[in-house]
């Protein structure tokens, strides 16, 4: 790992109108999947982003890649800002960046080849031609642990775990520096996991790839991760090494987050002391204001209805949290836009 | 240790249904297959459509070589022979001029289905890539595209067909026309509403995350899996079609006399019904087995092409 | 423990598919004691939903054969009238399926469907059926109940969602409930929620449960005993400490070396690469004769597994309540590596000691 950042992120919003188009437009609010990120992903470093649905987190790894548009701040890829980027540019982006998808049986075409799939890329970008795309794509089914012979074959003819394979062949084949895995594994049986987790810590070491590993799954994150980030209702709350924030949260989500994991161990579990939250988690369109894990955080004191609290240096360096506890740090809601929107 | 070597962990793996309640048994290992082979496999085993197929084949075949098979020409008016019933000499008889009817149907298999596929193809073509657009771009774009459609929709079809053949004059030519901008609106229906499906995919996702283009994703990945309800559609909107020339041509509107066409044959024999019933029979018994088979087709083709009927046959077929 | 409320004797289903018979439940046994939570394990495949759905008769007539003997409180759920049986399903048996979305009726209100299978088994009138709905909605920890009544299931979250069905299942006090991954589509922190919430509504009744999971991380909080599932047949059982702290079998080692674990502490800050079972599970139309295990299995220690089925065998101590067994060959078991390393780092820490006290201690 190095400590040049690759991707970052500052003030990252997506918006989505909720609501009607058209007439019923007067009915319409906010959905705010994602909220203010800031983030950088240094160049090399597999980069955990972990939550419970509807965080934002996979609405944040199609932004990064320019899948979903922004509704605010900026991202700069390899020092580029590429929230305005059109046409060319944006191909180069899509070459240098690449996504695999949650669910193995839906990200393939049913209608074409193993081999026409992973040569998308090749022939999107005019990289390899005839016969030196063949052998391409019989290199990189190799390198994602499939035998070179199945090119031909269609995705109904293999399992999950190798339609996830031929997937993460795709999403390689243009040689990109960055890689998302949107909850790659979250399909798979617990073996088969095991294989892909395997599999993406040894291409990222073999490609030198930067990671951005999205998943719920707190134990798969903090195994493949160097750094993990932690997202709630549209923010990262808390970010650190792996093995701090996997051991040491310093954010009450994340504290509660990791409690409530299961451990396979019968010993530990019945020692275990859980922090069981109360009630779900709000609706993105009805924010809460000042800090907005508030309404189910069992310390939850004064400052954090008025002060939406900003991420601080707190615990094991390169350890931050969004969190009063540690300090009250961040704006003061402002009624208009800050307090929720309910109706 | 016994047995086999142990295949190292991260080895290739072989075989079926390693995720989550999905893929069910050893497929893997079959062969690759076309699609489209697959898919007349499956029809084969499907014994109404393979007999329609079959038919169609036949009455396509009988429409090209129309000149050699026909023992007569269309036209050869012969007067002492006229109005006689089937025979050894005239299977189907012969109508008021004397001309063979046999000739006429067999040579106006070609003039029904010309029309019949002309017509479709312009439906087609236009209804598709109209419905194309308007599903994968969505707003705008769709709202002034498929209001556009419902206009043409919500207009009496016939009468549509009248108007356009009043302006551009009757034939077959015209004809085709009428009916095939008739037909825009219900395939651009059908590849909207298949597009809709499709464009949400995850695969089309996938595609645009390594780059592809519009035109990339709307050709490789869109159209050919918004396909099958469209590829059913045009079968049944040919039987339609066919119907519609007839009618057309029985109303004085499509194929000109002395051309022979099923409709006008059908308007001509109306006149001699209770004296001569073979005028009109043999050119509507045309149709409908012809109407009859592409609907056959049509159905056979929506089974087939349904990707949950697939599995189950291909299963069932071993 | 008192007679059991569930006792299931060699269990077999076979489905008829276009590929053939595909036997999908191979001679399991178990049984359930009142108070008692029994976790059946295993991948997709495994045969542990259809299992449980063959008790219950929820498989399709015609396609599938369930032969054995599955005892509900003495009477045999397997022999039953089909008039029987639905009689049971409710006071005997209650059960919630892994996806709140679908298992619920989204064009009826939550009382509607509460109230419907409350009336069917009992003769309470219908303000009295919904007085006891409401309870129940109350008891599942929903804040407003008797609100909750008059909404539809899209108005719910899932976790909310999932809570109903429970309260379904238990709406005619049940004596066993039987949960088929139950929590696999809910959040962990909602997840947590919904075990607190089994285990304290069992506390209180004392009714047995089964519990069928992919996830051994619920099983070691949830089970008192474990059932390991592969290609149809019971691999391993025992005790919840027996079984994941000592497997015995390849393939629960396998399994669980092929769990990314927070336990696990990094080795100089690498975690290392997790174990993998090579391989997928054999087909029911297509089982190995000799051991299930074996054509994946990396020990293959002894001449038998390729040729003989090895039999359910107690390992160690044969003097407990609770033997601990496995169906292999090769016994000898090395003792879990890291299981002894891992109490240093999570030990009975409780999350939130270090950097965070009392808040208002704190800030004072």
């Amino acid at each position: 790992m190095s400590g040049e950042v690759l991707v970052s992120a500052r003030g990252v919003e997506v918006h989505f109108p909720t609501g009607g188009r058209g007439f019923r437009t007067a009915q319409a609010g906010v959905l705010r999947a994602v909220d203010g990120v800031d983030l950088d992903i240094y160049r090399g470093e597999t980069l955990g982003l972990v939550g419970e649905s509807g965080c934002g987190k996979s609405t944040l790894g199609n932004a990064l890649l320019r899948l979903v548009p922004t509704t605010g701040g900026s991202i700069a890829f390899d020092g580029t800002d590429i929230t305005g980027l059109q046409g060319r540019r944006i191909k180069e982006l899509r070459r240098r960046a690449g996504m695999v998808f949650q669910d193995p049986f839906a990200s393939l075409d049913p209608r074409r080849t193993v081999a026409q799939t992973v040569s998308e890329p090749l022939e999107v970008h005019g990289l390899r031609k005839g016969r030196d795309k063949a052998a391409r794509v019989a290199e990189l089914l190799e390198l994602v642990g499939l035998d070179a012979n199945v090119a031909g074959r269609y995705p109904h003819e293999f399992s999950g775990g190798q339609r996830q394979r031929v997937g993460i062949a795709r999403a390689l084949a243009g040689e990109p520096d960055f890689l998302v895995c949107d909850e790659a594994i979250a399909s798979l049986d617990v073996s088969v996991q095991a294989q892909v987790l395997n599999l993406l810590r040894r291409l990222q070491r073999q490609l030198g790839l930067t990671l951005l590993f999205i998943s719920h799954d707190l134990s798969a994150v903090r195994h493949i991760s160097d750094r993990i980030a932690v997202m709630y209702l549209g923010r990262v709350v808390e970010i650190g090494p792996a093995e701090a924030v996997g051991t040491d949260p310093q954010m009450p989500y994340t504290q509660a987050l990791l409690s409530a994991v299961p451990l396979p161990h019968p010993k530990l579990e019945r020692e275990r002391k859980r922090v069981v939250l109360t009630g779900d988690v709000p609706s993105p369109a009805a924010v809460p204001s000042g800090c907005r894990f508030r309404t189910r955080c069992p310390y939850a004191f004064e400052p954090c209805d008025d002060v939406d609290p900003a991420l601080q240096p707190v615990g094991a360096p390169g350890q931050q949290a969004a969190c009063h506890l540690h300090g009250v740090v961040g704006t003061p809601a402002t009624t208009p836009d800050g307090v929720t929107a309910t109706p | 240790m016994t047995g086999a070597p142990v295949p190292p962990p991260d080895a290739p793996v072989a075989g079926q249904g390693d995720a989550k309640g999905t893929s069910p048994g050893p497929t893997a290992l079959r062969p690759a297959r076309p699609r489209w082979r697959e898919t007349l496999g499956l029809l084969a085993r499907n014994p109404t459509a393979a007999v329609a197929s079959l038919v169609l084949v036949g009455i396509v075949l009988m429409a090209i070589f129309d000149e050699t098979l026909a023992p007569q020409g269309p036209s050869e008016v012969s007067v002492q022979d006229r109005l006689q019933s089937p025979s050894w000499a005239h299977p189907f008889g012969t109508d008021d001029l004397g001309r063979d009817i046999l000739s006429r149907v067999i040579l106006g298999a070609g003039v029904s289905l010309r029309v019949g596929f002309l017509a479709v193809g312009i439906a087609l073509v236009i209804g598709t890539l109209i419905g194309l657009l308007a599903g994968f771009y969505g707003r705008w774009v769709d709202d002034v595209l498929m209001r556009v459609m419902d206009m043409l929709f919500a207009f009496p079809a016939v009468l549509l067909a009248i108007a356009v053949l009043a302006v551009r004059g009757p034939g077959s030519g015209n004809t085709a026309l009428a009916i095939g901008i008739v037909y825009i609106p219900i395939f651009a229906r059908v590849t909207r509403a298949s597009v809709l499906g499709v464009r949400e995919e995850v695969y089309v996702r996938a595609s645009r995350s390594v780059g592809a283009s519009d035109f990339r994703l709307l050709t490789r990945h869109v159209l050919p899996n918004a396909a099958p309800p469209i590829i059913v559609q045009t079968s049944i909107s040919l039987a339609f079609a066919v119907l519609a020339e007839a009618a057309l041509s029985f109303l004085g509107l499509g194929t000109q006399p002395p051309n022979p066409s099923w409709g006008l044959m059908l308007a001509e024999g109306r006149g001699f019904i209770d004296i001569a019933w073979w005028l009109a029979f043999f050119p509507g018994m045309a149709i409908f087995l012809t109407v009859l088979c592409f609907n056959l087709l049509g159905d056979g083709l929506r089974d087939v092409l349904d990707p949950r009927q697939r599995t189950l046959m291909a299963g069932g077929g071993r | 423990m008192s007679a059991p409320v569930l006792e299931v004797e060699d269990l077999r289903v076979r489905l008829r598919t276009p590929r053939g018979p595909a036997d999908v439940v191979n001679g399991l046994s178990y049984s359930v004691g009142a108070g008692e939570t029994v976790a059946v394990v295993g991948e997709s495949g495994s045969g542990k939903s259809v299992s449980v759905l063959a008790l219950l008769g929820l498989l399709p007539q015609g396609v599938a054969t369930v032969t054995g003997r599955a005892l509900l409180q003495g009477e045999d759920l397997l022999t039953m009238q089909p008039e029987r049986l639905r009689q049971v399903r409710g006071p005997g048996a209650g059960m919630v399926f892994q996806d709140p979305m679908t298992s619920l009726n989204p064009v009826l209100t939550i009382g509607r469907q509460l109230v419907e299978g409350i009336r069917a088994h009992t003769d309470l009138d219908k303000a009295a059926a919904r007085r006891r709905a409401a309870d129940l909605l109350g008891e599942v920890g929903l804040p407003d109940p008797a609100g909750t009544l008059d909404r539809y299931p899209h108005e719910l979250s899932g976790g909310m969602r999932q809570r109903v069905i429970i309260a379904i299942a238990l709406s005619n006090s049940p004596a066993l409930l039987i949960a088929d991954e139950a929590t696999t589509a809910l959040d962990v922190t909602v997840q947590a929620q919904i075990i607190d919430l089994v285990e304290g509504l069992q506390a209180e009744r004392g009714m047995g449960v089964v519990w069928i999971t992919h996830d051994l991380g619920v099983v070691a909080g949830i089970a008192d005993r474990v059932l390991v599932m592969y290609g149809g047949r019971c691999v391993e059982d025992g005790t919840v400490d027996d079984v994941l702290e000592n497997p015995s079998h390849p393939y629960t080692r396998g399994l669980l070396g092929a769990l990314p674990d927070l336990a696990q502490p990094a080795v100089d800050g690498v975690v290392p690469d997790l174990a993998t079972v090579p391989g997928v599970p054999p087909a029911p139309t297509d089982l190995p004769k000799g051991c299930v295990f074996w054509p994946r299995c990396p020990v293959r220690g002894d001449a038998r597994c390729e040729t003989e089925q090895p039999p359910l065998a107690i390992i160690g101590s044969s003097d407990v309540a609770l033997p601990h067994r496995a169906a292999t060959w090769c016994t000898e078991s090395p003792a879990r590596a890291g299981s002894t390393a891992v109490s240093g780092t999570f030990g009975t820490g409780s999350p939130g000691t270090s950097g965070i006290e009392s808040p208002r201690g704190r800030l004072r």
